[in-house]
């Protein structure tokens, strides 16, 4: 009975979408801050290319959060 | 005369349950950023107002046109949006005063569906569209919510644990300005619409806009981005302590959690035409990040209080909303009813201004 009320594809695409996008996001912005830190690490500590690849990752993972932004725009633009 | 009066009360009307909706729904944008110190309160709320009112232009569709498919369209008349609306307002003010955070839109919903029995009886309200609509996902959001902001601030703990504590905070922190304002943006975009919707229903009903593909007039789109934004700029402070500091105290990693997961949730939902409380998706997520970390770190007696006031928000704002309907009825079919309802209203608001009033001069004094 609750199938033919409830839009059971709606819901499920929701479910889905939310666990990935919300998980994944915090998972690349945690990555980026925790790249960053080590990245000022090590430049500090004076190993210049692992510095480096530590700010990639940083940026890699930033790029993906602001994808994350845009989507969310877009998503409510296209209403 | 009549019908011209009735239409002003009613736009006036929808404007301030605009109002209340924007100060109303300030907490689920700015309590977070604020109780983690990211923002500044005064800063916070002015970004959260701005971005409620770029978001009211971003879609001009009147997604919402009120209560469809949850009753008959044909009885919904300009005396039943107002009743409804005046239901909803009420209900908005009882529980910003105790410092609830409720759903606006349930509440619109719940004072047009008692309007609506009060005048047509209840073969006019669809029960499935009630269920599938309201009810259902008022169970739906906050579980979601919660378990998505509860897994994210466990993985973000992880990645983020053995790091100094200043920058990983700070970088939270930026990280709840950014979404922040995106969950402002989804807000004035959703919300807005609501009062849109209803003052164009109303236009319609009026005469003056065309029943086939009403357009919406600019007057509407920025009289409504202003009113919400207004509000939200008022800010509801009992809400917000509520929010920010009174389920949980957090840290910045779980007001990014709480904040990014309800973004995430609201904008699927959006996309998937899946209609979701922002108040119950956010309220859930500051639950969700807060027990994953330690069950006790919730508060659940005020975590309780809130779902009682969810519980009671559609049948409270439809028993004002019917009552109101009622009480106009009795001076007649025409616009002297909601005229006295109106000055009722606005009598009431001086009132509880004035109460307020009162509560801060005590609480100052008790501080002296």
């Amino acid at each position: 009975m609750l199938a033919a009320i409830i839009d059971t594809g709606a819901l499920l695409e929701v479910v889905w979408v939310s666990f990935a996008a919300g998980v994944g996001l915090t998972l690349a912005f945690s990555l980026a801050i925790a790249a960053a830190s080590r990245a000022t690490q090590q430049r500090r500590g004076g190993t210049l290319g692992s510095a480096i690849a530590w700010w990639v990752v940083t940026a890699v993972c930033a790029l993906v959060c602001a994808a994350a932004v845009v989507t969310g725009v877009t998503v409510m633009l296209s209403k | 005369m009549d019908a011209d009066l009735l239409l002003y009360l009613v736009v006036g009307v929808a404007l301030a349950f605009d109002f209340t909706n924007g100060f109303h729904d300030t907490a689920n944008v700015v309590a977070t950023s604020i109780s983690t110190r990211a923002l500044r309160p005064r800063a916070a709320i002015l970004l959260a107002a701005l971005l409620n009112f770029v978001g009211a232009f971003l879609s001009l569709e009147v997604a919402a046109t009120i209560a469809s498919g949850i009753v008959e369209s044909s009885a919904v008349s300009m005396s039943v949006i107002f009743a409804g609306l005046v239901g909803a307002i009420v209900w908005n003010l009882v529980t910003w005063y105790f410092g609830l955070p409720s759903s606006s839109s349930h509440a619109l919903i719940g004072g047009v569906v008692g309007a609506v029995l009060a005048s047509h009886g209840p073969d006019a309200v669809i029960g499935e569209g009630l269920l599938g609509k309201v009810i259902v996902p008022a169970l739906i959001a906050p579980v979601l919510a919660f378990c998505v902001a509860g897994v994210a601030i466990i993985v973000a703990y992880r990645v983020v644990g053995r790091q100094r504590p200043g920058p990983v905070t700070r970088g939270f922190r930026l990280g709840q300005v950014v979404s922040g304002g995106l969950l402002a943006l989804a807000h004035g975009t959703n919300d807005a619409q609501k009062t849109m919707g209803v003052i164009t229903l109303a236009l319609v009903a009026h005469g003056t806009l065309p029943a086939e593909d009403p357009e919406v007039p600019l007057w509407v789109v920025v009289s409504a981005a202003t009113a919400i934004a207004l509000g939200t700029y008022s800010g509801g402070w009992r809400i917000i302590r509520t929010m920010g500091s009174r389920i949980i105290r957090m840290d910045a990693a779980q007001g990014f959690s709480a904040q990014g997961a309800g973004a995430v949730v609201i904008l699927a939902a959006t996309h998937a035409g899946f209609p979701l409380s922002t108040t119950h998706v956010i309220s859930g997520a500051v639950m969700g990040s807060g027990a994953a970390k330690r069950l006790s770190a919730v508060r659940w007696g005020v975590a309780g209080n809130i779902a009682i006031a969810w519980v009671l928000t559609l049948p409270m704002a439809g028993a004002t909303g019917a009552l109101v309907y009622g009480f106009s009825s009795l001076f007649g079919g025409g616009v002297a009813g909601p005229v006295v309802v109106a000055v009722l209203l606005v009598l009431g608001l001086i009132g509880l201004y004035l109460l307020r009033l009162r509560q801060d001069e005590v609480a100052a004094a008790e501080a002296a």
